[in-house]
């Protein structure tokens, strides 16, 4: 009897450390450590693709998933590769899973894929996802990897996302133009009109605009975290 | 020694080979879907230039390609016919300027077989969006400024943007690209002008070359 107890209660005890490291996972992948705006990794598509909300949903939703297969997949087999060799197996995982998901773009959304054109491939160099495989995946569990691929996917998605919003905003007074591009013709209705130019704020749609708005978003970041210490 | 080598070596073919195969899978599959999609968007081009009622012949299979500078330089170009009842009515083809801000403008141009235009769409591009990209539909309406144009070597000025005198709106801020498309154009017609009865006989011929 007071066997079972003490089982049920290593049982909770382990299960609250299962969630404390989840936790600490969502913490540093969509705060504390955020790709986009703590590490700045994967400057390059971050900058140049942010132009709308549209193309930075696509990005974000590409990067995502092939964060999250790369680290399961490097996770999966961590204890089958040699140290010495784990470099070209991470890329060449990552390198197949990134054509995959360019020739799956391609296929079923054709004009989301003209749009972000070259920036599909570049995911290949997007310093994020190796910088996980090594960090993170090779060494931790199936589950854990996954999730912190998910958690760093979202930190990274949701920067690019604030970017493209406040640089479409800017720009040509609009959210969500050109959505049916990624969900399809019913999303059409999607797009949401601000105010209405006749020359756009240029200065916000080309990539100054881009560094510009970024540095302000991680000076935002740090001045709450400022205020989070002081309290 | 020895062994850890050729056990890593080994490793390694192993997982290019799995790696590769998965890419050559997907490739597959996916291939059928992406030509059906490149022509799905071809064709909703097509019919925004030349309606579809106007023609009754099957398109996607009177393609040919073509070459010449007028063109792009060193770019072959595929054409459609459109025919009904077997007589030609109008032809697409497409043109590449390399004349814009940055990079390859690529068009459609629908040509009435009296060398008129039906119209003009951008296929690609990578102007400056904001500056440039007024050229798409969905930006501005001047790409809608060479629908019934046709072009006369007696009227060749007109063939400009209108602060050089020519027919065409420029873009504030940017000359360079709509230039560009005007001459792009232009050489279409004038293109269209030297080889119009070879082009409505050519044999079709897309796909042979691949």
């Amino acid at each position: 009897m007071s066997d079972s107890i003490q089982q049920t209660a290593t049982q909770d005890e382990s299960k609250s450390e299962q969630a404390a490291v989840y936790k600490e996972l969502a913490w540093q992948g969509l705060w504390k450590n955020n790709p986009g705006i703590v590490q700045l990794l994967g400057l390059c598509p971050l900058l140049a693709v942010t132009n709308t909300v549209t193309n930075a949903l696509g990005l974000a939703i590409a990067t995502l998933f092939v964060l999250v297969a790369s680290n399961s997949l490097v996770s999966l087999i961590r204890a089958y590769v040699p140290q010495a060799i784990r470099i070209p197996v991470f890329v060449m995982i990552i390198a197949s899973l990134v054509t995959c998901v360019q020739l799956l773009m391609n296929a079923f959304t054709y004009e989301l894929y003209l749009s972000l054109g070259i920036f599909i491939p570049l995911i290949v160099t997007n310093c994020i996802i190796i910088g996980r495989a090594e960090a993170f995946a090779s060494k931790n569990s199936v589950k854990h990897a996954a999730f912190d691929g998910l958690m760093m996917g979202l930190g990274f998605s949701a920067v690019l996302i604030l970017l493209g919003a406040s640089r479409e905003i800017l720009a040509q007074g609009t959210l969500f133009d050109g959505i049916e591009t990624l969900l399809g013709d019913w999303a059409q209705d999607l797009t949401i009109i601000l105010y209405h130019t006749d020359t756009t704020f240029l200065l916000a749609a080309l990539p100054p605009g881009a560094f510009i708005i970024m540095g302000l978003i991680i000076a935002l970041k740090n001045l709450i975290d400022q205020r989070v210490v002081k309290q | 020694m020895i062994s850890t080598i050729s056990r890593n070596a080994f490793l390694l073919a192993a997982f290019a080979i799995i790696c590769t195969g998965a890419v050559a899978i997907v490739n597959v599959l996916t291939k059928p879907v992406i030509e059906l999609q490149e022509q799905k968007a071809l064709l909703k081009t097509l019919n925004q230039l030349i309606p579809a009622e106007s023609y009754d012949n099957d398109i996607f299979a009177s393609c040919f390609t073509v070459k010449d500078d007028l063109l792009g330089k060193g770019q072959s170009q595929q054409v459609f016919i459109a025919k009904k009842e077997h007589l030609p009515v109008a032809l697409m083809l497409e043109t590449s300027s390399f004349r814009g801000y940055a990079g390859e403008i690529k068009l459609a141009i629908g040509i009435y077989e009296n060398g008129q235009l039906a119209g003009v769409r951008v296929i690609r591009h990578t102007e400056t969006p904001g500056l440039g990209d007024k050229i798409q539909t969905n930006k501005s309406d001047w790409i809608f400024s060479f629908n019934d144009k046709s072009y006369q070597q007696s009227q060749d000025h007109r063939w400009e943007v209108n602060k050089n005198g020519g027919d065409f709106d420029a873009f504030t801020g940017a000359t360079i690209t709509p230039r560009a498309v005007i001459f792009a154009v232009k050489n279409a017609l004038i293109y269209f002008e030297n080889n119009k009865y070879n082009l409505f006989k050519q044999q079709a011929n897309c796909g042979e070359d691949q």
